[in-house]
This record gives structure tokens, sequence and C-alpha cells, in this order.
């Protein structure tokens, strides 16, 4: 292990492996810390109008069992189930009278979504980011190769290859231990 | 000896790891960018008169996707932003545009006669339809598909930000959404105006190709 170390391919894999695992415990530190209490894995999420819901919005009433915001992670399926006899919509969903509507939230943003089953008209969904497996990745890829050139120029300062660890380098073999 | 070992070793687990990344990705389901309707439901069935004054029965289109929306030729601003789209998705759509019936039902029969439509969509692309029909007929259709018109005379549209045409009397106030029908006559996926053309166009080569 010791000869590994003491060749230049030997220290770079060293030096790689060790900034890979510092940046992947660092991002992971990073993320608990950072940890929004709405992040879930992907979900789906109904959302019933009940049979009736029109007439009352009709009147000015709001339906007790639909909240007036929502709030989402990226990849959440938000399903509207129509128990009503007509059809209603929210933003680009539309939900036949008797049937559900389907959409995957893929994109994070705020939205005001037009709605017909709300007397205000509007509903508000709030559709946040969430930390996936490709988040952690792309954090460990940034962050790693730079630590990785850190760590090796460090192990350079603190134990310098001599003129004879690159002659044996060269000739293929490590330093005399 | 023992280096070349551990990079070896590094080497085996970087690629397995892809392997295995690649597999999971590829094998994801397919997400539909539109709305879905779960489970499908029959589209309701009607029959129109296109531009060509030839009749069109929605049952009929068995093997086709059909792309339909509500609007009219007058319209200053959704429409023909709604055709734009729908011609993009043809282009993308390549040789499969021929499996799929882009329609335009009028909102407005009263001005939109088989002509006027003909005119209209030549400017688009002529395989484009258009579809229109008596008052009584359209109301029908409209109430099956969910479709609020209301007329606004041009000088209320006007007072209140709407845009139009000098000769017009009046706009139509309708909804904007894109409707797909599936091959089977099933109404399978709704759309925002917002929707992208190349979403859409995703969307209907996996139904094209079967899928669920």
């Amino acid at each position: 292990m010791k000869a590994f170390l003491n060749t230049i391919g030997g220290r770079l894999t060293f030096s790689l492996l060790l900034g890979l695992a510092l940046a992947w415990a660092m991002s992971e530190g990073a993320f608990l810390i950072l940890k929004d209490k709405s992040d879930h894995a992907p979900q789906r999420i109904e959302l019933v109008i009940p049979a009736g819901t029109a007439e009352r919005v009709a009147r000015g009433q709001a339906s007790p069992s639909i909240p007036s915001e929502l709030v989402f992670v990226v990849g959440d399926t938000l399903v509207v189930k129509n128990e009503d006899t007509v059809s209603h919509q929210l933003g680009p969903v539309w939900a036949p009278p008797g049937a559900s509507a389907s959409l995957t939230l893929d994109q994070a943003n705020k939205f005001a979504f037009a709605c017909t089953f709300q007397p205000s008209r509007y509903l508000d969904l709030d559709v946040r980011p969430r930390v996936t497996t490709a988040t952690r990745l792309t954090a460990i890829a940034f962050a790693g190769p730079p630590m990785a050139v850190l760590i090796f120029l460090y192990g350079l300062v603190l134990r310098p290859f001599l003129c004879s660890d690159f002659s044996s380098v060269v000739s293929g073999g490590g330093p005399p231990s | 000896m023992k280096s070349k070992f551990v990079l070896l070793s590094i080497g085996l687990t970087v690629g397995v790891t892809l392997i295995g990344a690649g597999t999971l990705w590829f094998s994801r389901p397919y997400t539909f960018n539109g709305s879905v309707i779960e489970p499908p439901i029959a589209a309701a069935d009607f029959r129109l008169r296109d531009q060509n004054d030839r009749p069109f029965r929605l049952s009929d289109q068995g093997g086709k996707i059909v792309l339909m929306f509500f609007g009219y030729t007058s319209c200053p601003d959704a429409c023909p932003a709604t055709l734009a789209q729908f011609r993009q998705v043809r282009a993308d759509l390549g040789r499969e545009a021929d499996r799929v019936r882009f329609v335009l039902v009028t909102v407005d029969p009263e001005r939109d006669t088989a002509e006027r439509l003909r005119e209209y969509l030549a400017g688009f692309d002529p395989a484009f339809i258009g579809l229109t029909g008596s008052p009584a007929e359209m109301e029908s259709v409209w109430q099956s598909y969910g479709v609020y018109r209301e007329k606004r005379p041009l000088e209320a549209a006007s007072q209140a930000g709407g845009h139009g045409h000098a000769g017009e009397n009046y706009t139509v106030d309708h909804p904007t959404r894109i409707y797909a029908v599936d091959t089977r006559g099933n109404l399978r996926l709704t759309y925002s105006a917002e929707a992208r053309a190349a979403e859409i166009a995703r969307d209907v080569q996996h139904l094209l190709r079967g899928g669920n």
C-alpha cells in the first residue's frame, strides 16, 4: 500500500477517492441541515371535488374539504377526483364529471392556477424542489474532483516525491521503503 | 501488480454502477406531459361537417389519434397560437403525423362557415380539420367537453383589454384546452395552452406506439 501511494497514479487514485468521499460527507451534511420539511419521495396527492361544488361556488361558498393552497415537491402527481356533476378545471388539469385527472409536477415553481372549484377562481400550488439521487451525484461530481486536486497538492507538500521516487516511478516500481 | 488490481477494481465498480443506473433510467415508466384522464373514458361521440362540407364523425377516426381544440376563425390570439402549436407538433411527428388528426371545433358557428374554415385553416396547414354545425349540434358537443363560450360585444371586449378585428362585432370567450383522443376513441389527455409542442408530440408518439 505504501509503495502504491508513492507512485503518481497511486496518489492520484487515493486523492480522487478521498476527495469524492469528503465531498459526499459534506454534501450529505449540508442536505441534512438545509432539509425542507416538505421534502418527501414523489407520491400521488389526491384532491377530491365533492358533489355539489359547482353550485356552492356559484353561491360564493367555498368547499370546506378543499384547501386554498397546496404544497408539493417535484415528481409528485396531483390527482383531481371530480365527484361533481359538471367538469372541473385546475390550471392544466381538466377532470370530466365522475372521473379523475392527474398531472405529474415536474418543475419547481409557485403557481396560481385558474380553477373552477374555488369562489376566488384561483388556487395556489407551491411545487418545491426535492433532493434526489441526481442532486446528490451532481453535488459530488462538482465538489469531488476539485477537492481531489487539493488533496493531491496537499499530499505533495506533506510528502514530496524525491528524485529517487521519480526514477523508480519511471522504471515502474515504487521507492524503497 | 497491486496498483493494477486496485485500478481494475475501481474501473469495474464504476462500470457496474453506470450500467445499473442506465438500466434503471431506461426502465422507468413513461410520464405523460399532459393531464391524464384516469381511467380513460370514451370520448363523447359527435357528427359535424368539416371545411369541405363532408361529414366528420369522431368515432370513425379509430386507429388515429385526434388532437382537438375549441376555437373560432376570428379569434385574435389563442386560436392562431394553438394552430401554430399544432403545426409544430405535426412537424415533430414526421411520418407519424399521418396517424394524427388535428381538429378545430368552432365555438362560433354563426360566422364559421365551411368556406371560412377552409380559407382560415389553409393558412396554417391544409391537413388540419375544421368542424362546424348548427348551433344546436354545436351546443351538444360543447356541453360534452365542458366548453363554456360567451360572446362579448367588441366594444365591451376592447374596454376590458381584449382584441378584435375591424368589422367584427363580437369576440368569443372560450377555453384553450387541447384534448387528445387515443386510437381506441378514449379521451386520454388534455393540455393547457402553455404546453410545449415537443411535449405533446412525445405523448402522441407514446400513444401511437400503444403505450399506457
